[in-house]
């Protein structure tokens, strides 16, 4: 359906076509860190030289226009011609629908420049003291003249140490306004006032960041969505951080399996069905994901039943995360390679996708009591 | 756009509507007549997905005796142009449980026979079989007429399911069909069989969200307690997952026979999950007879090792990717 309103070019025949000169610029699973966002924003610069970044994204927003099941089909496209996920497609996929939908004029303003792979952007929901309960965040956002000053601190910001903008959720509200009193701002890190100091996490890398803000400025056209209207703005993102986040994912461990399969010794019955049980819940996580994408994309508002596709996602990166380290058990176990590294790094980062966006526990509730319509426990607020 | 997706879901409501009609007029079990007087050789003409969905869930949801599966496979080889013709009622003789076909087809001609029926076979039926061919491949064949006489029944696990067991030798193979329409029709059992899964798999939830929701102890409903609403969300998502891959398996693919296998351990996977929670936040209502959870886990029960194990799913499954070499994406959005 996508094709037929615009005329979008066939990324996968580009990729493939072009495989051979974009090697310096694959993000490789391989590559630390800080390498890959370099070959991140190369990749994504080079992509939009040859104007095949921006589809599925509104003209009037900075993009090429069409469907978003666009932008579902180029992060396929790139992990099928073997390419890494550039690193911006996390933070682009959760804010950019936000900005598109509720601040146009930001979204015309900074999408351009990240598609062009001249920015990186991060998400500033969770704090030290709000983790699956984002309601009580603290860092507090006062009016000062036509702006606002934020101060408070932000955790577990993906990327932060080298993003240029980070969508902060802050309190507008009085203190126990729980989600009535959150707005979403547009925050420039260079800003003087910010802090940020990266983590090293379980990966071995410093994937995320502490961001301090100490009254920050923030003019008010950089606010996404109305005053105290941030929960109904976040809550819109989360679809999207459900549903094309993990579109995304899937893509990448297709990859992931593909690399195994080669390796795989059918004849090891206990091997072959880690393998096999990995791939079965990949399936299922694509097929249910390409459904949620194609109800996004034709605008549908998407409810607690999102959360059937966070579940799915965390069961998968285990399964597919514990079949490489079967297969390749010996090498996970002692290899020095980097390879063996990175394979024990994505092992890792897989077990935080039962806890990101909301961890496992709080989607198995939302699942119980808003699609089965279980009775609520007594004690929660 | 919005007209035709109405008018679709209008004739699917028709369709689920007439079909559970049928299903609580037939404690007996539908049979091929009556599948016939529904129209439903013709609503799987225009639309296989929707006949065979709709028909699959309601089935299961009543743990009822049925030629469902029978039905779906001659439908689909008489489409592909195999020699058959849905008109004509058919019984076809299943593999018995850990067993890669209903018997051995010999360099003669003849066969030893071994395997099953369900929903009971009618004087007449015209027959066909799932059977191992002299080279160890697997085969659909047509048989003469067998007498029901010849045909023991089996009331151990389930016999609400009326399943029969065909034991012996017999010559009277009349033709063997062509690899791929026999391909056809395993895949086409297989993925009628999700649906009866899936559709007693959300009966099972059904009765466990309602006794969670009344059954009070210590007080409160004991569905308030997260121990027992993680095991139903579970269930919900195990669903949701072998859903989306059978819907996903009716896309025009070269992978249709990687992705119903896919479909069929997620629905296997659904109802055994759906099952083992149902039974233990039922407690001990859960444990008599007279509970409605009964018929449907000895369904599943029955099930579990019918046309593959969840383990002998998975080793066929790894072997279909080892052949294609990589972890194939099934059917993904324009190019594939």
């Amino acid at each position: 359906m996508a094709s037929q309103e615009v005329d979008a070019p066939n990324v996968l025949e580009w990729l493939r076509a072009h495989s051979d000169t974009l090697q310096d610029c694959n993000p490789r699973r391989t590559d630390s860190l800080d390498d890959r966002i370099d070959r991140s924003l190369e990749f994504f610069a080079r992509l939009d030289a040859a104007g095949l970044t921006g589809w599925g994204w509104p003209a009037e927003s900075g993009g090429r226009g069409g469907s978003a099941e666009l932008r579902a089909e180029l992060y396929d496209a790139i992990t099928a011609a073997g390419f890494g996920m550039p690193e911006q497609v996390g933070a682009l996929e959760v804010l950019g629908s936000a900005l598109v939908a509720h601040n146009p004029g930001i979204a015309s303003r900074y999408l351009p420049e990240l598609l062009a792979g001249r920015a990186l952007w991060c998400q500033g929901f969770s704090e030290p003291e709000a983790g699956s309960d984002l309601a009580s965040l603290r860092t507090r956002a006062v009016r000062d003249g036509q702006g606002w000053r934020i101060t408070g601190q932000k955790v577990w910001t993906s990327l932060g140490h080298r993003s240029n903008w980070c969508g902060v959720l802050a309190r507008t509200g009085a203190p126990d306004s729980r989600h009535r009193g959150l707005t979403l701002f547009w925050v420039d890190l260079q800003a003087a006032g910010v802090d940020v100091r990266p983590l090293l996490t379980l990966t071995g890398e410093e994937e995320f960041s502490e961001v301090f803000l100490d009254g920050v400025y923030v003019p008010s056209d950089h606010m996404i969505g109305p005053v105290d209207g941030g929960w109904g703005v976040a809550m819109d993102l989360l679809q999207y951080e459900r549903g094309m986040w993990a579109w995304q994912r899937q893509a990448i461990m297709h990859s992931t399996l593909s690399g195994l399969i080669a390796e795989l010794d059918e004849s090891d019955a206990l091997t072959a069905s880690i393998v096999a049980e990995a791939y079965i819940s990949l399936t299922a996580l694509r097929m249910r994901c390409r459904e949620t994408v194609k109800r996004l994309a034709a605008g549908e508002r998407l409810g607690p039943e999102v959360s059937i596709d966070k579940i799915l996602l965390g069961q998968t990166e285990h399964l597919v995360n514990d079949a490489v380290r079967a297969v390749r058990e010996r090498g996970f176990a002692i290899g020095d390679s980097a390879e063996a590294r990175t394979e024990r790094a994505e092992w890792f980062y897989s077990r935080a996708a039962t806890v990101y966006g909301g961890a496992a526990e709080v989607q198995r509730n939302i699942v119980a009591e808003r699609v089965l319509g279980l009775p609520r426990e007594a004690a929660r607020g | 756009m919005a007209e035709l997706v109405d008018e679709m879901e209008e004739l699917a409501e028709a369709v689920s509507e007439s079909t559970r009609a049928l299903v609580a007029q037939s404690p007996e079990g539908v049979g091929w007549k009556a599948l016939l007087e529904l129209g439903w050789f013709e609503l799987a003409g225009e639309d296989p997905r929707l006949a065979t969905g709709v028909l699959g869930e309601e089935l299961g949801r009543a743990a009822l005796a049925s030629r469902a599966l029978d039905a779906a496979v001659v439908h689909a080889l008489e489409q592909a142009g195999a020699p058959v013709v849905a008109e004509q009622s058919h019984a076809v003789l299943y593999p018995l449980p850990s067993s890669p076909g209903a018997g051995q087809l010999f360099a003669d001609g003849s066969a030893e026979l071994d395997g099953l029926f369900l929903g009971g076979v009618e004087p007449g039926d015209k027959i066909l079989a799932f059977v191992t061919d002299p080279a160890g491949q697997p085969a659909v064949v047509r048989l003469a007429p067998v007498e029901p006489s010849e045909v023991a029944g089996l009331d151990g696990a389930d016999a609400r399911v009326r399943a029969g067991r065909l034991t012996g030798r017999s010559a009277a193979v009349l033709d063997r069909l062509a690899p791929e329409h026999a391909r056809l029709a395993l895949r086409t059992a297989r993925r009628a069989l999700a649906y009866q899964l899936v559709g007693a798999a959300e009966e099972c939830l059904r009765i466990a969200v309602t006794h969670v929701s009344e059954r009070h102890q210590f007080g409160r409903p004991i569905g308030s307690y997260q121990a027992v609403k993680h095991r139903l969300a579970d269930v919900r998502v195990a669903i949701a997952a072998a859903r989306s891959v059978l819907a996903g398996s009716w896309d025009e693919s070269d992978q249709t026979e990687l992705t119903v296998l896919v479909a069929t351990s997620l629905a296997k996977k659904a109802v055994q999950t759906a099952v083992a929670h149902g039974l233990q936040v039922c407690g001990g209502m859960g444990f008599t007879e007279e509970f409605p959870l009964a018929p449907l886990v000895r369904r599943a029960q029955f099930f579990a090792p019918f046309l593959g194990s969840a383990a002998e799913l998975g080793m066929e499954t790894a072997r279909l990717l080892k052949a294609c070499g990589t972890a194939p994406r099934i059917s993904g959005f324009g190019t594939p």
